[in-house]
């Protein structure tokens, strides 16, 4: 269902010599992953890649049994991101829409009855503990509050791959766990799952296979923590003590 | 109203309304000068006395009349320049305001309307009747004429300055406006294109809202073009020899020395200003498309 063969993704040079890292692996329908691995080695970009917001340069890249590498046409994109439903840290919303129009605005872009969307949307408002915030306009709601309505949005139209990251897997307890229930619904149905974190939650509901980036272990001179923590100086901002500073 | 209407967001559209009202109405302005200057000029020119007069001798009786070889050396001469042999009532009337009641036979007069060398003209006539009197028309044409010609250069240049400054102004002005809508509706656009939507629907409702205050600010500069063009007619009313207006438009498209081809010209102007504002606001959505946020 989704299949990368050595495609290039961007990563810290410093982790990866070069900045630039070859990801493979296969999933197949309803299976979950679980990208690790620390800041900056490449989970955003991989989840971005995959949900075509970030332009393939090389490599190949399947989505659904289709073509998603490079020579990928507009109109290909267009039919398989409405089936891809993905989270991310920054979601953006229409500031004109409320908040329940935004959840609903994927099922009235495929033309679904009013009906439907209207029980839809309700039904997902309920489950996010949305409904106070249904009429409220999103410029004016946290940051946390339009991370619930992302996942809300993103899971209501049912899609075929859920792409996660790490920010909704940093909601209250009780909200990632309905999250993460949702999705593993949905991964029973068939849906695919990736999920990205620096740290593999403890009790996650949801199991699946671990890629840990970068995907090759860097050379030891760029890992060892003894060179790193030795050559580095403090700015002497930050060593420098100022009596003036204390209260 | 959709979804996509009540998303799309509406940057206030009063600049633009009022740029286009001005400069919808200078457009007017500068169209109308060149064919009003000219038409109001060959208006005045009609009411002056540019008739040359030539008066026969009267002949003895038995004598061959003239009148009719010159009336028709005239007219072959100078075709048209509308050679006319006045009657005996205006004869009479002519010469009564001359001096006291003439006595005697009244003479023959024909008059045209001639423009061209005098001399020219008195050869041609005493060639055909030696005693003829030949009376120009007063200097005053003569006069004159240099300043016409300078109004009419005068208007044609302001009028094409205020022509290109118009058509200048009102493309970036549709840009900027263009450009500002497009910015405004940055983030709706990219929502759509990461639900893997297009957005051609959202480019038409913004294009479709800038045609309409595109096209109402332009009728507004029209509207506004009618009553400016009364009041210049009117302070010229004096000065052309025409009636008194009554009532609010009264007789105005006739005396308003424009051509019906101007009107139209001005009735269209608002539907090309809305059919610009449409075209310019979808090119510039459509090329932040390719690149959103």
């Amino acid at each position: 269902m989704i299949t990368l063969e050595t495609l290039p993704l961007p990563t810290s040079p410093s982790l990866v010599p070069g900045g630039v890292q070859p990801v493979s692996f296969r999933l197949k329908r309803g299976e979950t992953l679980w990208v690790t691995g620390p800041a900056e080695s490449g989970k955003t970009a991989l989840l971005e890649t995959i949900a075509l917001r970030r332009p393939v340069t090389g490599g190949a890249m399947t989505l659904l049994d289709q073509d998603a590498g490079p020579r990928i046409t507009s109109r290909a994109r267009r039919l398989l991101q409405q089936r891809i439903g993905y989270i991310d840290a920054t979601p953006l919303f229409m500031d004109r829409l409320t908040l329940a129009d935004n959840i609903a605005l994927p099922l009235e872009l495929h033309h679904v009855r009013k009906a439907d969307i209207r029980r839809e949307t309700e039904a997902i408002l309920q489950w996010f503990m949305l409904e106070s915030h249904a009429r409220s306009y999103p410029a004016t709601l946290s940051q946390t509050i339009r991370l619930r309505a992302a996942c809300a949005r993103a899971l209501i139209s049912q899609p075929s791959i859920i792409l996660v990251d790490e920010a909704a897997l940093t909601l209250c307890p009780v909200l990632r766990e309905r999250l993460l229930s949702t999705i593993q619904g949905m991964a029973q149905n068939g849906a695919t799952t990736l999920l990205a974190t620096q740290t593999l939650p403890k009790e996650a509901p949801l199991e699946g296979e671990v890629l840990t980036l970068p995907q090759h272990k860097p050379s030891p001179e760029i890992m060892d923590p003894s060179t790193s923590k030795e050559g580095m100086a403090m700015p002497q901002i930050l060593a420098t003590r100022d009596e003036r500073l204390l209260p | 109203m959709t979804y996509l209407s009540r998303a799309a967001d509406r940057p206030t559209s009063w600049p633009l309304l009022l740029g286009l009202c001005l400069l919808s109405w200078l457009f007017g302005l500068a169209l109308s000068l060149p064919y009003g200057v000219e038409r109001a000029v060959y208006h005045w020119e009609e009411q002056l006395n540019n008739q040359v007069v030539i008066a026969l001798p009267v002949t003895d009786n038995g004598a061959p009349d003239k009148t009719n070889d010159l009336s028709k050396a005239l007219t072959d001469t100078f075709p048209k320049d509308r050679v006319t042999l006045l009657p005996d009532h205006d004869v009479a009337q002519i010469l009564a305001s001359w001096s006291a009641p003439w006595e005697g036979p009244l003479p023959r007069l024909l008059t045209l309307s001639y423009h061209g060398d005098m001399a020219t003209l008195t050869a041609l006539v005493h060639n055909v009747v030696p005693g003829a009197v030949i009376v120009p028309p007063p200097p005053q044409l003569a006069k004159l004429a240099p300043l016409m010609a300078a109004l009419r250069k005068a208007a044609k240049h302001v009028a094409l300055a205020a022509g290109l400054a118009a058509s200048l102004v009102v493309p970036a002005l549709l840009y900027l406006a263009a450009r500002t809508i497009a910015l405004a509706n940055r983030q709706q656009q990219a929502v759509l294109l990461s639900l893997g939507e297009t957005v051609t629907a959202l480019h038409r409702i913004l294009a479709r809202r800038m045609a309409l205050t595109a096209f109402l600010g332009s009728l507004a500069g029209i509207i506004l073009l009618l009553p400016s063009l009364m009041l210049i007619t009117s302070a010229l009313r004096p000065l052309l020899r025409l009636p008194a207006t009554t009532g609010l438009f009264p007789n105005f498209l006739p005396q308003s020395f424009l051509p019906p081809m101007l009107w139209g010209t001005f009735l269209l102007m608002p539907f090309l200003m809305a059919l610009a504002g449409w075209g310019m606001t979808y090119l510039v959505c459509a090329k932040q498309g390719r690149h959103p946020i």
